[in-house]
């Protein structure tokens, strides 16, 4: 009975198609029993889908609540178009404070600075060669160690650190502006550098512009 | 309102009655824009849509009377075998035989030969395994086909 229903859903395979012959050439029984399936299942694939009454929109029509779509479509636009006010303002804000600050921990980096004691200094180097001058500062706070860059320079500067097996790069710090003028600061906690030099280098336009190393003790 | 015609479909097959199929239908349309806050998008639309009609159709079937299920010349307005051409004489005898398979069966059936749905689809709408679905459909096919027999209508 399985194997006819199966054949019936078109899920046979060639052997349980051979199967199902061999089975109907010995059970007659079996065999009208399959016939009389098919017949019954073309009758019913064959039943014609019949138009719904027209009345059947508008009753549902009719019996919808009453929401006054423009009302809702208002309402819902005027609440995007202050959310992107809010935003846009937020944006605004955002860059303008950047500009003027320059590029700022991230607020888990702010949050764990905040949360700390006093940052303790570990290392520190001056920085004063053409193009670039100030410090860059090896610190120890309650997240770790990090590494606090005070940079001047009249044109953006990359800095490359590399300690052991790691090397990361900074971006552009510093912004265009006349050399002295801004000191922006990059703070880097949580890094793993207990007991190596790290070795700073200062590009700008991939020019190699100075170089520093801080010296991270053993142990906390 | 692209499913009007399928669920009002569904639901003349589940109740042999055009008049009973438009209360369906349009309850059901109006049940799935009210809580179309409960419609999980990890389902087909459809199979929910389905779903509602069919445990209407079902309430529908369960407030009549015994007599009423059985009785198809009282609940459509057709005319009788003997004044239907050959074609709607197999569609009035496939009508008649669908009232005669208990409604649990005929649910399958309608789902899977009048609606064309697979059995996934249909295993989502009753919320069923689809081993289920299969045996039900297969018993459902079985005693259609037993009463289609016993009538010579096949």
């Amino acid at each position: 009975m399985a194997l006819i229903h199966a054949e019936l859903d078109g899920e046979l395979d060639s052997a349980r198609r051979g199967e199902l012959a061999r089975l109907l050439l010995v059970d007659p029984q079996a065999h009208a029993l399959r016939d009389q399936l098919q017949a019954l299942c073309r009758r019913l694939d064959a039943v014609r889908q019949v138009e719904p009454p027209p009345q059947l929109q508008d009753s549902i029509l009719e019996r919808l609540p009453p929401a006054p779509p423009a009302r809702v479509y208002k309402a819902s636009f005027a609440r995007w178009r202050l959310a992107a006010l809010f935003a846009g303002v937020l944006t605004a804000t955002a860059i303008v404070y950047e500009t003027l600050q320059g590029p700022t921990p991230g607020s888990r980096e702010t949050a764990g600075t905040m949360a700390a004691d006093v940052p303790i200094t570990v290392d520190s180097v001056a920085l004063n060669r053409a193009g670039i001058t100030g410090r860059a500062t090896l610190y120890r706070d309650k997240t770790g160690l990090g590494i606090a860059l005070d940079v001047s320079a009249a044109e953006p500067v990359d800095v490359l650190i590399a300690t052991g097996s790691q090397s990361f790069r900074i971006k552009g710090l510093s912004s265009p502006r006349p050399a002295g003028s801004t000191h922006q600061t990059v703070a880097l906690p949580g890094v793993r550098m207990q007991g190596q030099d790290i070795d700073l280098s200062f590009l700008i336009g991939e020019r190699m512009v100075d170089r520093a190393t801080l010296h991270a003790p053993s142990g906390r | 309102m692209r499913y009007q015609k399928p669920v009002f479909n569904v639901a003349l097959r589940m109740l042999r009655n055009p008049e009973d199929a438009l209360d369906v239908a349009q309850t059901t349309f109006l049940k799935a824009f009210e809580h179309l806050g409960d419609y999980d998008p990890a389902f087909r639309f459809y199979s929910w849509l389905y779903r509602i009609a069919i445990n209407e159709s079902l309430n529908a079937l369960a407030l009549r009377k015994p007599s009423e299920e059985l009785d198809g010349k009282a609940l459509d307005e057709a005319p009788g075998p003997d004044r239907l051409a050959e074609g709607d004489q197999a569609l009035h005898a496939i009508e008649d035989g669908l009232m005669h398979v208990s409604p649990e069966l005929r649910t399958v059936i309608v789902l899977r030969h009048i609606a064309q749905l697979s059995y996934q689809d249909i295993a989502e709408a009753l919320g069923l395994p689809e081993k289920t679905v299969k045996s039900r459909l297969h018993s459902a096919r079985e005693q259609l086909r037993a009463h289609l027999s016993r009538s010579g209508a096949i």
